[in-house]
């Protein structure tokens, strides 16, 4: 192989690592959400952690979190999370084709709107979420038990952003433009 | 920098130029969102595929989420061991009295067994099937509010199979509903698909202890006339031979509008390490899998006396 080859193949093999770090960061924001954490009663996040990356991904790096990619992270999730096939799926698909129209306004803006805007992701999840338990088992979730877990989310966006914000960072860094 | 003939054949040839063009429109968003009902649909239809894909995924992550579980285990650990610093006089105390209960209950335990091995052996009774223990670490649990289950890192590369019991020291907590080769998936008491045939240690009645995703399950099938109180004990019937006779379960905590709901001895919170326990019984057949009941079916106890 030539220099120049050799180079290439670099470049490729840069740029398929670079591509793919967002997507691996949501897969293991997935497989966190089943740690034992020891919460007590009902309180659950769900998928909402790599939801929360797929929000954050589609902000900043939109390429790099197509539909298609959402869709199958969406099954991982419910593998992950024991629901049934599909439904995490449906969740993180529209949730992101709503976030995407949003981007414009929410791109420039500082900490606390964009805080404020994950309000609104949680609070939409959790809402979806039960909504569709309710119709596939007819088991309510207490509504204490679901607004304490859509608080301990809320309250743990800025660590999960802080990270993939570090790792956007790192992207950056290495990222090497392609005329 | 390559030069633009290279920068142009990279740009090509990067792995996501193409699903990029096709992919990125809005009708995919549509296509997308019906595949997810087909494959919701689907998996309800076929609850072993969605086992089956399952158990597959966690046999592959198994390792990783090992590793992903020590420092969380860690750190949870380490809280308890602050907040219960303070404690730890009072815990002394209280310690103290239970070993001593203990103590006799020991010893009446070895007046039993020498009684009991005395009565065997006038009886001539056949030797019980062996029992087979296995101690497996969880290594995830349901994030989810559809199942409450955990994943542990034993399958049937160990003697696991399907339908076996799962304890702690406190007592039953779920049962096996799906093995893969390195793992297993554990149904909680909780679990909405749970139902275990159990009796309650003072009236001797007879029912099934069934989960409905809250952390209290609930007693379906009492008798009518079954006088139920709050602080009885409610351990495993041994009917339909999947479980052991006599494994405590939990304690009836409340009989409200005649639904009978029992607390799990053991905290499902804080699994760590779990005891799988083949008791050589015969294990229900893949084609018997009991197809998920909705809360619908559960009929409220009546005639159950506060």
């Amino acid at each position: 192989m030539t220099p120049r080859s050799d180079a290439a193949v670099a470049s490729f093999i840069r740029g398929f690592i670079l591509d793919m770090l967002p997507i691996v960061s949501v897969l293991v924001l997935a497989m966190l959400t089943t740690i034992p954490m020891g919460f007590p009663g009902t309180i659950r996040m769900g998928g909402l952690f790599p939801l929360i990356g797929i929000a954050y991904w589609t902000l900043v790096r939109p390429k790099n979190i197509l539909p298609f990619m959402t869709f199958f992270i969406g099954l991982f999730a419910d593998i992950m999370t024991f629901s049934p096939l599909g439904l995490h799926a449906f969740i993180f698909v529209l949730s992101q084709s709503v976030w995407k129209r949003q981007r414009r306004f929410l791109i420039g803006q500082g900490f606390w709107v964009m805080w404020a805007a994950f309000a609104l992701i949680v609070g939409g999840f959790f809402v979806m979420l039960n909504g569709f338990q309710f119709a596939l088992t007819q088991a309510v979730v207490p509504l204490r038990d679901t607004a304490i877990s859509a608080a301990i989310a809320w309250a743990c966006v800025p660590l999960v952003l802080w990270v993939l914000g570090w790792l956007h960072d790192l992207i950056d860094l290495f990222d090497e433009p392609i005329a | 920098m390559l030069p633009p003939r290279h920068q142009k054949a990279a740009k090509r040839a990067l792995w996501t130029y193409w699903p990029r063009r096709i992919l990125s429109d809005r009708g995919t968003v549509m296509l997308l969102l019906l595949a997810s009902v087909a494959v919701l649909i689907a998996g309800l239809a076929i609850p072993r595929l969605t086992d089956r894909v399952r158990a597959s995924t966690f046999d592959s992550l198994g390792s990783a989420l090992g590793i992903l579980t020590i420092p969380t285990q860690k750190i949870t650990q380490l809280v308890e061991h602050m907040t219960g610093l303070s404690d730890m006089s009072a815990d002394l105390g209280r310690l103290r009295q239970e070993n001593a209960t203990l103590k006799q209950w020991y010893d009446r335990a070895r007046q039993l067994e020498a009684e009991n091995n005395s009565l065997r052996s006038l009886v001539k009774l056949a030797n019980l099937p062996r029992t087979e223990y296995t101690t497996a670490r969880v290594i995830a649990e349901s994030g989810g509010a559809f199942a409450q289950g955990i994943i542990v890192d034993a399958g049937s590369a160990k003697g696991i199979v399907r339908d076996i019991a799962a304890m702690t020291g406190e007592g039953v907590i779920g049962r096996v509903m799906v093995t893969s080769d390195d793992t297993a998936q554990v149904a909680l008491l909780t679990d909405i698909n749970s139902r275990i045939p159990v009796v309650i240690e003072n009236s001797r009645h007879r029912g099934v202890m069934a989960g409905d995703n809250s952390p209290q399950p609930v007693l379906m099938y009492l008798p009518d006339d079954a006088a139920v109180s709050v602080g009885e004990r409610v351990l495993t019937s041994g009917m339909g031979g999947v479980f052991a006779p006599g494994l405590p379960i939990g304690v009836i905590v409340s009989t409200d509008q005649g639904r009978v709901r029992v607390q799990p001895f053991a905290d499902l919170r804080r699994l760590d390490f779990v005891q799988l326990v083949n008791f050589g019984r015969n294990t229900i057949t893949n084609e018997q899998i009991v197809k998920p009941v909705s809360q619908k079916t559960i009929v409220p106890q009546q005639g159950v006396k506060r």
